[in-house]
């Protein structure tokens, strides 16, 4: 699905992604782990294709990316006080080249009922995006990426300001999505869930630690090379 | 008649535009614009002796569409922050404007040219023609964001989905850059070179204060404009010696904090 090779990236003049490569075959749950400033966000955007490679290749296999990537950027990304109830937001999702000019389209109107009441959203429907809780809010972002049925989904940190309870709502809502053949890549923090959500895992700190299955990544020998002496010590 | 039509159609055109950049972050590039388009204005007179609408608004906006570019490449190739680099062109977009105008000075040219109505704006100094002119601008750009209201709305929420679509984001962006710099130029008329960019934040600002849904906002924006314009054009059309810009503004400016003390109190009424 997706192979990226000696890929490097930099932010004025500071080499952010140094020589990343790996294949991800899709149909499965990828999680990109590392600490803060080892360039994960920045991984995401050059697969993405929103920030710009100094050097090397980002391939897309069997899918394409404007039509079958759903993303969701970190909470803080978004201008929450913007003019939007929530199934305004998950229903922008749903704008093609070919419908923009339209006013309803009946089809739409259900699948974003629907994709509202999967995500336990539709008492909230006419709510202002602001009046929603964290989890509240990140489920809103992921029913949007989930309404236009993609194959596969891009997260970047969800769980950021998310309870727990919301938290493990949102994992078995992606782990069916999974399941069903969907694929997921996520940028994640915490190195105790991660063991317990990911099928596979990319450890990085600006150039890959290790790639592979989980239990083979999240190794005291890595988590050493990517957290340094921090790890060591704890 | 068409005076209050010609400047209800400005204004709520302006706050359309007002409501993109203000959600961009980008408020102050209407006063960059604004005060670029200044030395635009003088520089059509230098070149063709003529303060024709139309002419003004083509010369200008190439001036200002230039200093455009150059303030993107600028932001590309330095480490200053956004409002820097516009707090740089405000000044020198004046600047250069106010040494056209020593220049034509000199050479015997008065200043009763008719640049001051573009300085303070002077609503009863346009005729029918340039009525005609604003109105036909505003209409085209309001049919633009009504067309592309939905990718205009992903655009300013959620760039990426913009990009998911395979909309060119570079066409968004340079065609609200075309249609805010022409408005600008329009408006000088009617607010002046320091005041435009009132007319593009104010009325925005005022129904962002109890709106948060879009067709309440555009509800309440009919509604305001339309009394804000009616009480400007009397008051211009009956004490000719005062600018339209700043009764417009001035009105403006009352309304809001009004409004922000009626909301206040509103909400200690009800909240405690």
């Amino acid at each position: 699905m997706l192979v990226v090779n000696n890929l490097f990236s930099s932010y004025s003049n500071e080499l952010i992604l140094n020589d990343v490569s790996f294949n991800f075959d899709g149909g499965s749950f990828l999680g990109i782990v590392g600490p803060n400033g080892s360039g994960k966000s920045t991984l995401l955007k050059c697969l993405l294709g929103l920030k710009s490679i100094d050097k090397g290749l980002v391939k897309w296999k069997s899918i394409i990316p404007s039509r079958d990537i759903s993303y969701v950027p970190q909470l803080s990304e978004f201008d929450w006080q913007f003019p939007y109830s929530v199934y305004d937001l998950v229903e922008s999702a749903l704008l093609t080249k070919l419908n923009f000019w339209s006013f309803k389209s009946k089809d739409y109107e259900e699948r974003v009922i629907n994709v509202l009441e999967k995500f336990d959203l539709i008492n909230f429907k006419d709510n202002h995006i602001s009046e929603l809780s964290g989890g509240q809010k990140q489920r809103m972002l992921l029913a949007r990426a989930f309404v236009s049925n993609p194959k596969l989904l891009i997260l970047d940190e969800p769980f950021n300001a998310v309870d727990h309870y919301s938290e493990l709502h949102i994992m078995s809502l992606l782990k069916d999505y999974v399941n069903k053949g969907g694929s997921v890549i996520m940028v994640h923090h915490n190195l105790n869930s991660s063991i317990e959500y990911f099928h596979h895992v990319l450890l990085l700190n600006k150039k890959v630690i290790a790639f592979g299955e989980t239990k083979s990544v999240l190794t005291k020998n890595n988590f050493e090379k990517a957290y340094g002496n921090f790890f060591s010590d704890l | 008649m068409i005076l209050f039509i010609t400047l209800f159609l400005l204004s709520f055109t302006l706050y359309l535009l007002g409501g993109v950049y203000y959600f961009k972050s980008k408020s102050l590039i209407t006063d960059v614009y604004a005060h670029v388009a200044f030395p635009g204005v003088v520089l059509a007179y230098i070149l063709f002796h003529s303060l024709d609408l139309y002419l003004v608004v083509f010369v200008t906006s190439v001036f200002v569409l230039i200093v455009d570019y150059l303030k993107a490449k600028l932001l590309s190739i330095t480490n200053f922050s956004t409002d820097s680099i516009f707090a740089f062109f405000i000044a020198f977009g004046f600047s250069i404007g106010t040494l056209f105008v020593n220049f034509l000075q000199n050479r015997g040219v008065s200043t009763k040219a008719g640049f001051s109505d573009f300085l303070f704006g002077n609503l009863s100094s346009l005729n029918q023609s340039d009525s005609y002119v604003i109105i036909f601008f505003s209409l085209i750009t309001l049919f633009w964001i009504f067309f592309y209201r939905k990718v205009l709305l992903s655009y300013l929420f959620d760039e990426f989905s913009i990009n998911k679509i395979g909309f060119n984001l570079l066409y968004i962006e340079r065609s609200l850059s075309l249609m805010a710099v022409v408005l600008t130029v329009l408006s000088l008329k009617v607010a002046g070179v320091v005041l435009t960019t009132g007319l593009f934040l104010i009325p925005f600002s005022i129904s962002i204060l109890f709106f948060n849904k879009i067709k309440h906002l555009i509800k309440f924006s009919i509604i305001l404009i339309s009394f804000v314009s009616f009480i400007s054009i009397i008051i211009s059309l009956n004490y000719s010696g005062m600018s339209t810009g700043p009764i417009l503004i001035f009105i403006y400016f009352l309304v809001f904090l009004l409004s922000l003390l009626g909301k206040k109190i509103f909400n200690k009424l009800n909240y405690g």
